[in-house]
């Protein structure tokens, strides 16, 4: 369950929006591991996820006079994080296609597989899933977000979250016990 | 809301940022940090804005009243007679026949056609 309810979101936005900077803290203390998970959805990175996401945070505050509806703050503050997050993307994937045509022996490499045995091996499975499927289940299981806020935060309804999130489990489940430790740290 | 599913939950913990307390308060404090940056320049641009309609209006307004001024003081008839009014061209004549020189203010009234 989300840090803040709608009603106190609301307020800290729109305290936010008149000029009162001391609302930013509580702000970023309750949507930037939010910001993360959804930016890591998209990157797959975690070190880059949590440079997108702060990018994005400082970006939703800059512009927050224009969040027209301050108690769904989460889904606006959400869709420009994905924004800036498939824009890094992109930009990564321009960076990175001549440098993996300098090396071809790097082709065949996970492009998500990072060091460190645990963290490699989720960031690996979440590869297998749905950009949205990556989504619900990293806000529901990694940032403790209820069917409720996911669905009013995605858009969508709180069943659909709830067959995302099913769905996204079980891939998870199925890759880790396909994927044994070793192959994936190698 | 409660969710029934909690038993079947993954376990992100390796993913979670705040994991590491010292480093997750310090993104916290950049991202208010550099919020904070990034608002304060628009408001110096603000108050420039704020400041640049009156300070025009004071510039039209002194403008205004000098050439006002200027106006009234061209149109005022002068004290002084006609006769007693100096002929720039006049004097420049005399100079030139009697070798007299003009004095410096003269030649310049002549020099600017006044």
């Amino acid at each position: 369950m989300r840090a803040l309810t709608d009603h106190a979101t609301a307020a800290l936005v729109r305290r936010a929006q008149h000029g009162d900077v001391s609302a930013f803290d509580p702000l970023a203390r309750a949507f930037l591991r939010a910001a993360y998970a959804v930016a890591l959805g998209v990157v797959a990175r975690p070190t880059d996820a949590e440079d997108v996401a702060q990018e994005a945070f400082v970006v939703a505050l800059e512009k927050i006079v224009s969040c027209r509806e301050p108690a769904r703050f989460a889904g606006w503050l959400l869709a420009i994080v994905r924004t800036r997050a498939l824009n890094w993307v992109e930009r990564r994937r321009l960076r990175e296609v001549p440098r993996q045509a300098q090396s071809p022996d790097r082709a065949g490499e996970l492009p998500t597989v990072e060091r460190g045995q645990v963290r490699a091996r989720l960031v690996a499975a979440l590869a297998a899933l749905s950009p949205l499927q990556r989504e619900v289940v990293l806000l529901h299981d990694l940032e403790d977000w209820t069917h409720a806020e996911i669905a009013g935060a995605l858009g969508m309804s709180e069943l659909m979250s709830r067959q995302h999130l099913f769905q996204a489990r079980r891939a998870l489940r199925g890759w880790l016990a396909q994927h044994a430790p070793s192959e994936v740290e190698s | 809301m409660s969710e029934s599913h909690d038993d079947d939950r993954i376990d992100f913990s390796a993913l979670d940022p705040s994991r590491d307390r010292a480093r997750w308060e310090q993104q916290i404090a950049a991202v208010t940090a550099r919020a904070l940056a990034a608002r304060r320049g628009p408001q110096r641009a603000d108050g420039l804005r704020f400041w640049s309609r009156p300070g025009l209006a004071a510039a039209a307004a002194l403008a205004l009243i000098t050439w006002g001024a200027t106006a009234l003081r061209g149109c005022t008839p002068s004290a002084r007679p006609a006769a007693a009014q100096p002929n720039p061209i006049a004097n420049v004549i005399s100079w030139s026949r009697g070798g007299t020189p003009t004095n410096a203010y003269e030649l310049l009234e002549v020099i600017h056609g006044e």
